[in-house]
């Protein structure tokens, strides 16, 4: 690539911006920034900057694009398919001094808030106030990280995804100009919808410095349950029957016998080992409460479930949530010495079921131990396969397999990505998925960024 | 004009039965519901992507201004054909391609009318939200491309909210692709919604897919009365608060309550200055509790009497009723300039007292209407071009009213879009960067600008 080397010259000019006890070169800072919760190689940025403002993120911008240094935005590190990983090297901006709630606007159900802020800092701060950001991912995201992914989590099937609350941003772009999108209105018709390409964008359109968040009130009652199937295509049967009857569930999540093994060894929560949903309502009444889970009572009673058990309690359910956000995590941990890949494509709620078996019936043939679970509600699957790390067979499989699944994903009307995006891992599915479409995204890439310095080497094959 | 040597070229391409130039139809298709009209040269009324692709990639290299057009009852002037040209007609674009019902989506052709698709899909008890107050006459290509709103917005959303992929023709003729069949997608920049909502000026959408919902089996339709504004809006922020999100929740003021008090059946009373027109719907529990509940927030705060429509017939009467109260203002004025801002909820208190005041010191009547669950107000300004200082003295108030408005931290437009009537003002709201930006996209998309030219960005 054309991109310079961060030379001591340019080291100085940038200090000179930041101050110099808020840019490191040193060896554990970088590799704190060269790598995130995938299994892509990491690779070490030249210099890591803590931004405080957005004139400091603008002068960097501006700074960098004239020097031609790539620049890759920082929030917590915990994407899934390499989305933060400076590829190129170059500088990374790390906003974990920007974390500061700005204002919460109760009577209008908003915040604005930093980018470096944690999702679950602004939940516990509205907890006594009775209200909450919806998405969920799980692990330590930030908003800004959050709004680059287009993340979603548990709670997407009922309040949407990150972009569905989402109103106002302010974006710096590769030039440093400072762009202020949206506004504090519950909608707007007003130009071209500006705020929509930058969310989802993985940081490569530009750079967010704040935000304003659209946030919901806590229900006054949750009802949840769990229920177990014979087999996983059962269950994700049954999720299909759910979700078309109307109830609305406000998670629906979907968790193979190979998972709640997982989870009874690290959590000790003795759930019967077979495939099992998780279930959630919210809602304003107990009673209403009743009856939209009697409906999916029935609906799992009629594909021959066993055990739905109804009005889990305040601290199970706790419990199996935080076992749920956790995960990923301990199916890592019981591996040692092995590397993993996250599928995460999305299919039409139909072609469920169909996805759910191609995909166990790869893992099993070829011997590789694969984890299902997922968002099943909005048609999401996520399967982890565990390959020894340095095993260049295995992992020939397993890139095989994962292949083999993302292609009658998106074969089914799909994607290669419901929710982590395509970071580096989900490039060569880009054309698959868009044809001719990805030539004008290209174009609008060109245009925000001309030369090229925001997080290169991603989305694009 | 376009020359005779390019009619007869696009001629070939749709059949000479496609094509008409006399002038009652040029007449009929170079006006909207702005009453504005700019004479086209032509319409053309494509049958299929190919043809369209034709047209766009003639008009491209014979640069000729192309103006797609669904019912012409957009409200800024978007299918106006200000640069004249060929305005192209999506008429013939009026198929339900498919309604799958085990997936909830459907996929459209853009000429579909809103409510017959609405009535299509609420017959396999699926549905589909918005509804602009215009439905039973525009098109689904025009909602997508003005991303409209409508009543239900406050608890459903905007087009945009529905739209998961469309097929569009660009400017150079090129067909895309863009978005999902699946209720979430990340991989990639979103050109879908970057298309919806640009006004016909990005690309001509031809095929739409949208994600539908199951049919709320239950509804209530009421009605709450208040001595003014400020009391309707305050209930109106009580309701939200209190965690109800009712499917419609919308206002009338004084004048719009006048101008259709005879269609009404239920006893308005007399000292009555704003009314609330409220509907929840969902499963029969909820239903009745919510309405329960919004009755007694209501009295509990200043209503002065409360109605429920007892059956759907009582509760399309109301409807219809509001249906009416935008024409019906045509009685109080010859003239009247329609704004379509929106402000915070907290904010919409300080927005009426400022349109008073400000119709007070102009001597100008200021009706009030819209979409007050979600801050969405249409405000009215009545005039009267015939007498003098009339018109200048109303668009003095709209520009005061937009500023007010930005200041509140709302849009200049709410759903209506920019088109040719707010083009002034889009500097208003945005900065002189983010309209640097949107030119840019457009001269990626359209080199030669014969793309409904003339549109969301101000010439001079
Ligand atoms: C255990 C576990 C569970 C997870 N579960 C889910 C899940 O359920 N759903 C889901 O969607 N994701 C999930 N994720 C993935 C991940 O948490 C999300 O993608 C999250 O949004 C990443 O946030 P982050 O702050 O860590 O961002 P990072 O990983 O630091 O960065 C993400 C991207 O954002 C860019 N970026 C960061 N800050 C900015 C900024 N200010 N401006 C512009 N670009 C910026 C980066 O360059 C990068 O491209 C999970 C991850 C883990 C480890
Ligand atoms: C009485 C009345 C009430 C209304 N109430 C509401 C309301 O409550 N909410 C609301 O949002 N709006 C409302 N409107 C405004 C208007 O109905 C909407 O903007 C509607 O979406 C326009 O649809 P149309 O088919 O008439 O489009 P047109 O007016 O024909 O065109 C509108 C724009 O869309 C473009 N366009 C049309 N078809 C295509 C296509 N296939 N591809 C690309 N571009 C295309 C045109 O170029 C133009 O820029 C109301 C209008 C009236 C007259």
């Amino acid at each position: 690539m054309k991109f310079n080397l961060l030379e001591g010259r340019h080291l100085k000019d940038i200090a000179s911006i930041v101050g110099s006890d808020r840019i490191s070169t040193g060896i554990s800072n970088l590799e704190l920034h060269s790598r995130d919760q995938s299994q892509h190689p990491p690779s070490l940025p030249e210099a890591v900057v803590w931004p405080v403002n957005r004139t400091e993120v603008s002068d960097i911008l501006r700074y960098a694009n004239r020097h031609l240094i790539p620049v890759t935005g920082w929030g917590s590190g915990t994407s899934l398919e390499g989305n933060p990983i400076p590829v190129f090297n170059g500088l990374v901006l790390d906003f974990s001094l920007m974390n500061k709630i700005i204002e919460i606007r109760e009577s209008d159900f908003q915040a604005d808030v930093e980018p470096g802020l944690a999702y679950q800092d602004l939940n516990e701060k509205l907890r006594h106030k009775g209200l909450f950001f919806p998405p969920d991912p799980g692990a330590r995201a930030t908003i800004g990280g959050m709004i680059a992914n287009n993340a979603s989590g548990i709670r997407t099937v009922r309040y949407g995804s990150t972009r569905a609350n989402i109103l106002r941003l302010t974006v710096v772009l590769a030039d440093g100009e400072v762009l202020e999108m949206g506004c504090r209105a519950s909608k707007t018709s007003s130009g071209y919808d500006l705020i929509n390409s930058f969310i989802g964008s993985e940081g490569t359109l530009g750079i967010v410095v704040d935000a304003t968040v659209r946030l919901r009130g806590w229900p006054e009652e949750f009802s949840t349950a769990t229920v177990n199937f014979g087999d996983v295509e059962t269950a994700g049967k049954a999720v299909f029957e759910i979700m078309r009857s109307g109830i609305e569930p406000a998670s629906l999540e979907l968790l193979a016998p190979e998972c709640i093994s997982v989870i009874n060894r690290e959590k000790k929560l003795g759930m019967e080992v077979s495939p099992t949903l998780f279930i959630e309502f919210h809602g304003a009444s107990g009673k209403q409460l009743e009856y939209v889970m009697g409906i999916a009572n029935e609906i799992c009673e009629g594909l021959d479930c066993y055990d739905f058990r109804q009005g889990i309690e305040r601290k199970e359910r706790e419990e199996l949530l935080n076992a749920r956000y956790e995960l990923a995590e301990m199916i890592r941990r019981s591996h040692p010495g092995c590397s993993h890949i996250v599928i995460d494509v999305a299919v039409p709620i139909s072609a469920y079921p169909e996805i759910i078996s191609m995909a166990r019936s790869e893992s099993r043939n070829a011997g590789i131990p694969g984890y299902t679970f997922g968002h099943a509600g909005d048609g999401n699957l996520h399967l982890v396969f565990m390959g020894k790390t340095g095993d260049e067979k295995e992992w020939d499989i397993i890139d095989m397999i994962s292949k083999r699944i993302v292609e009658t994903a998106i074969s089914l009307g799909g994607t290669a990505t419901g929710e982590h995006g395509v970071g580096i891992g989900k490039r060569g599915f880009m054309k698959a998925e868009h044809g001719r479409s990805l030539v004008w995204m290209k174009k609008i890439k060109d245009l925000y960024d001309p030369n090229g310095i925001l997080n290169p080497g991603k989305i694009f094959p | 004009m376009i020359p005779d040597a390019i009619l007869d070229k696009i001629s070939d391409i749709v059949g000479a039965r496609h094509l008409i130039t006399d002038q009652d139809a040029m007449h009929e298709y170079g006006s909207d519901a702005t009453k504005l009209e700019f004479r086209p040269d032509a319409v053309v009324f494509p049958g299929n992507s190919r043809e369209v692709s034709d047209i766009m990639r003639l008009a491209t290299s014979a640069f000729f201004p192309v103006v797609p057009r669904g019912a012409g009852s957009g409200m800024s002037g978007g299918a106006l054909p200000v640069m004249g040209g060929l305005v192209m007609s999506m008429d013939r674009f009026n198929r339900i391609l498919e309604i799958d019902q085990s997936n909830l989506i459907c996929k459209v052709e853009p000429g579909v009318i809103t409510a017959h698709l609405q009535e299509a899909v609420e017959k396999v008890d699926l549905f589909y939200p918005p509804d602009p107050a215009s439905l039973n006459i525009s098109t689904i290509g025009g909602n997508v491309a003005e991303c409209a709103g409508g009543l239900r917005a406050v608890k459903y959303g905007v087009t945009r909210d529905y739209v998961l992929g469309l097929t569009v023709v660009l400017p150079t003729g090129e067909i895309i692709k863009t978005g999902v069949e699946t209720m979430k997608g990340v991989a990639g920049y979103d050109l879908t919604r970057l298309i919806t909502g640009s006004e016909g000026t990005l690309a001509v959408i031809t095929s739409i897919t949208l994600r539908l919902v199951p049919k709320p089996t239950h509804k209530k339709t009421m009605l709450a009365f208040f001595r003014d504004v400020s009391g309707a809006v305050q209930a109106v922020s009580i309701i939200i608060r209190s965690k109800i999100v009712p499917a419609v929740l919308e206002l009338m003021d004084r004048y719009c309550l006048d101008s259709v008090r005879e269609e009404m059946t239920y006893p308005v009373p007399v000292e009555a200055g704003a009314m609330l027109l409220i509907e929840v719907d969902g499963d029969a529990l909820n239903v009745e509790r919510d309405a329960e509940k919004i009755r007694d927030l209501c009295y509990g705060g200043s209503a002065l009497g409360f109605e429920s429509a007892s059956d759907s017939e009582e509760s399309e009467r109301i409807w219809e009723a509001r249906r009416n109260v935008s024409p019906s203002l045509n009685k109080l004025s010859p003239d009247k300039i329609s704004e379509d801002i929106v402000v915070p909820r907290s904010r919409m208190v300080e927005l009426i007292a400022f349109l008073e005041e400000a119709g007070r010191r102009y001597g100008l009547q200021v009706p009030a209407f819209g979409h007050a669950g979600d801050g969405n107000i249409h405000v009215n300004i009545l005039f009267d071009r015939e007498k003098p200082g009339d018109e200048e003295n109303a668009r003095i108030l709209v520009k005061e009213l937009l500023r007010h408005v930005i200041l509140l931290g709302g849009t200049i437009t709410g759903e209506h879009g920019i088109g040719i009537t707010k083009a002034p003002y889009l500097d208003m709201e945005l900065s002189a960067a983010g309209i640097d930006l949107m030119s840019r996209i457009k001269k990626a998309f359209d080199p030669a600008g014969i793309l409904n030219p003339g549109k969301i960005f101000h010439a001079g």
